[in-house]
């Protein structure tokens, strides 16, 4: 943290109690299932925020902005023309083995063009300062009303903290989302649609419904009629929808098109999609773009599509599907963090310097039988925060930081984020699922 | 804020009714709870009857009032009926508003901590004033006068059963019905939803209980729900139940105005 750049961040800490009384009061938790359990638990908070200052966070917008017009730009392409396979930037077996790729939406361009409206980047700083992006999250990237309702609770419990820095208000990220969501609308009101109180982010949905002013819809409270998309009110009035923001899985979303035992799906969904009746937020296929293998090539996407050469660097990562990469990876997977490309969520992580002997041979087997369901990378070590742990002493957390960059006629950032840290000293794991907590992310304005 | 889903309308009526059954329980329990300290455990016989609560007597008072107040597995326990308030309120966050559903939450956090049999009246007391804070912020907040209307109607219906169980005067139960009857008029349309039928039922409770008047107050708003010409109930003030229609009721017991005399603390 720059420390020069702070006054006065004491009042955060010494009130912790109050901020984490206002956040339980105003509901703010995740849920999680343990043993096929459903339970909700309130997310943890740092008072002590990440900060990056002005000039940083502009630095890294444009990269952020870059990333995300890149991979707009792959989606249009990979369900048109496939001209980056044909140019053999990608290799084709990338794209057709990605369980993101939903071959039922090919050549359906989506309302003005837009795939990735909301991108969740997730990132570390290196030791030396540098960003890295660990990962495209396009689907349906969680968090951000975390640090929006927590930065509400601390300018009202410690105003003078704010007073003392310029911190830039993160409080537009309603305005953001409902300028993405009203650039797409085909015509009619905006709906979040939820699969219900059951879901990890269950807070969420009904927070961004409560700010954008949409209306939070569970599936059905939704119909499909001649390829149009509707809200039904009590009476039986249906109301036409003219988008969808969907916090359910592509497989999901539609049980005619996709997964047939889906019933938090909404039937002839995507039907009404591809007539160009209602725009789905985040489009449906975008998977394929934030496969951790994909990831690799997200570089060569943003020289491919927009001659320009990439601000962000990915973590060096390898292709056991590759010959040389393979070879890399067995040799040094001792040293290695690999990932399962079909998992989310801090799962399928595995730290090659966490195994014995024999769980490194057999992860070494597993990857020579199936090359394309991993990737490796190098261990970056990231910078820890200052932090205090439960009892308010001082500490120091590993966390990385989920940026959110938003595309309507623009692709903007958001000058805010959710830093996610690790609940142990020394951990890198830091989602909210393996006990994680979470900070403000301040961005100064000078 | 969107149209009103039937998810939606049911989820707000049964939020009025479940707060107001914490609410109007815990005031119940309060005087109850009082009469106990001169008189021990008897006293919530009555009160275990009244809300068709099964009474132990071989029970201390104090798991007695544990398992009234705070048995989260007992469908009639006061913690349920939190819980399934709380269950509602979560889900209307988009209709109601974050500042306004966070008393629902309040009131839940503060009865969790309610459980420390010395501090328990004066916790419960925050829960009274958290639950009284709710429904004032709906009152004066931004929801649609519609989405008020819904919660009311779930609040005053909730109101009308347990007035009756209680056996309080036929005065106080007119008034809530003539709150009701406004609440009523504020839904668009109360033919698309089980309004009627549910009017229908607390009607005959309420007659069974020896309120006939407000019993048929309540049975006309039940046609007016299901569509029927609008039949305005007597206006305020106006004696539609008579004291002695309390005779009626076939709860044994003491009379209704000295079980709510007895309720509120006084009478003795």
């Amino acid at each position: 943290m720059p420390d020069t750049l702070l006054h006065g961040l004491q009042p955060l800490i010494e009130r912790r109690q109050s901020i984490n009384e206002d956040l339980a009061r105003d509901g703010v938790r995740f849920g999680i299932y343990k043993n096929g359990q459903f339970h909700e638990q309130i997310f943890p908070y740092d008072p002590v925020p990440r900060v990056i200052g002005a000039d940083e966070f502009d630095l890294l917008a444009r990269g952020l902005a870059q990333r995300v017009r890149a991979l707009n730009a792959f989606l249009r392409d990979i369900y048109s023309d496939k001209q980056i396979v044909r140019d053999r930037v990608i290799p084709e077996d990338f794209i057709y083995s990605s369980s993101g790729y939903l071959p039922q939406i090919n050549e359906v361009m989506p309302p003005a063009g837009v795939y990735a409206h909301i991108a969740g980047e997730d990132l570390v700083q290196a030791e030396d300062g540098t960003w890295v992006v660990l990962e495209d999250n396009l689907r349906i990237p969680s968090g951000a009303s975390y640090p929006l309702i927590a930065r509400g609770i601390t300018r009202r419990i410690a105003p003078e903290v704010y007073a003392a820095n310029h911190v830039r208000d993160n409080r537009d990220y309603p305005d953001l989302l409902s300028e993405a969501m009203d650039f797409c609308s085909c015509g009619g009101i905006p709906v979040i649609l939820t699969p219900g109180r059951y879901n990890a982010a269950f807070f969420e949905h009904s927070y961004l419904a409560e700010l954008t002013g949409a209306a939070l819809a569970q599936p059905s409270d939704l119909v499909v009629d001649d390829n149009q998309l509707f809200f039904v009110d009590y009476a039986g009035e249906k109301h036409k929808v003219g988008v969808v923001y969907r916090r359910i899985s592509d497989e999901y979303l539609d049980p005619f098109c996709f997964n047939p035992d889906s019933v938090i799906g909404v039937p002839n969904l995507i039907s009404a999609y591809r007539a160009g009746n209602v725009a789905i937020v985040n489009a449906p296929g975008n998977g394929v773009a934030d496969d951790k293998g994909i990831y690799y090539f997200v570089p060569a996407m943003v020289s491919y599509y927009l001659g320009e050469q990439p601000l962000l660097q990915n973590a060096p990562t390898y292709l056991p599907l590759f010959d040389r990469d393979r070879a890399y990876v067995l040799e040094h997977l001792d040293s290695l963090v690999v990932k399962d490309v079909a998992e989310a969520g801090g799962y399928g992580v595995v730290f090659g310097d966490t195994l014995t002997r024999d769980q490194l041979a057999d992860l070494r087997d597993k990857i020579k039988a199936e090359p394309r369901r991993f990737i490796a990378q190098e261990v970056v070590r990231f910078r820890d925060l200052p932090s205090v742990d439960a009892a308010g002493n001082p500490c120091r957390r590993m966390a990385d930081l989920r940026a959110f960059v938003l595309t309507g006629e623009d692709t903007r950032v958001w000058a805010s984020g959710l830093t996610r840290y690790a609940n142990e000293p020394g951990s890198m794991v830091v989602n909210s699922s393996q006990g994680g907590g979470f900070k403000d992310t301040w961005v100064l304005s000078r | 804020m969107g149209p009103i889903t039937l998810t939606s309308a049911d989820q707000l009526y049964w939020l009025g009714r479940y707060t107001e059954r914490v609410y109007t329980t815990l005031r119940r329990f309060f005087s109850t709870y009082d009469q106990g300290i001169d008189h021990g455990p008897e006293d919530f016989r009555s009160f275990c009857r009244e809300l068709d609560i099964p009474f132990d007597p071989e029970l201390s008072t104090d798991d007695l009032i544990r398992g009234i107040l705070y048995d989260r597995d007992r469908p009639w326990s006061v913690c349920s009926s939190m819980r399934a308030a709380f269950g509602n309120a979560m889900m209307l966050r988009s209709e109601l508003g974050t500042p306004t559903t966070a008393y629902v939450e309040l009131a839940l956090i503060r009865l969790k901590e309610s459980k420390e049999p010395d501090t328990r009246l004066l916790r419960q007391r925050s829960v009274h004033d958290d639950l009284l804070a709710f429904w004032g912020s709906i009152e004066d907040g931004t929801a649609l006068p519609e989405v008020k209307a819904l919660l009311f109607t779930g609040k005053y219906i909730e109101r009308l059963d347990l007035y009756a169980r209680f056996g309080a005067p036929s005065e106080r139960l007119d008034l809530a019905a003539e709150k009701l009857a406004r609440q009523i008029e504020a839904i668009a349309h109360p033919e698309c939803l089980p309004v009627s039928s549910t009017l229908t039922w607390l009607a005959e409770a309420l007659s069974g209980r020896g309120y006939a008047a407000v019993g048929e107050k309540v049975a006309a708003l039940a046609a007016q729900a299901d569509g029927a010409a609008p039949v305005r109930p007597a206006g305020p003030g106006v004696p539609v139940v008579q004291a002695s229609s309390a005779g009626r009721r076939p709860v044994e017991g003491p009379a209704p105005q000295q079980r709510l005399a007895r309720a509120e603390g006084r009478g003795r």
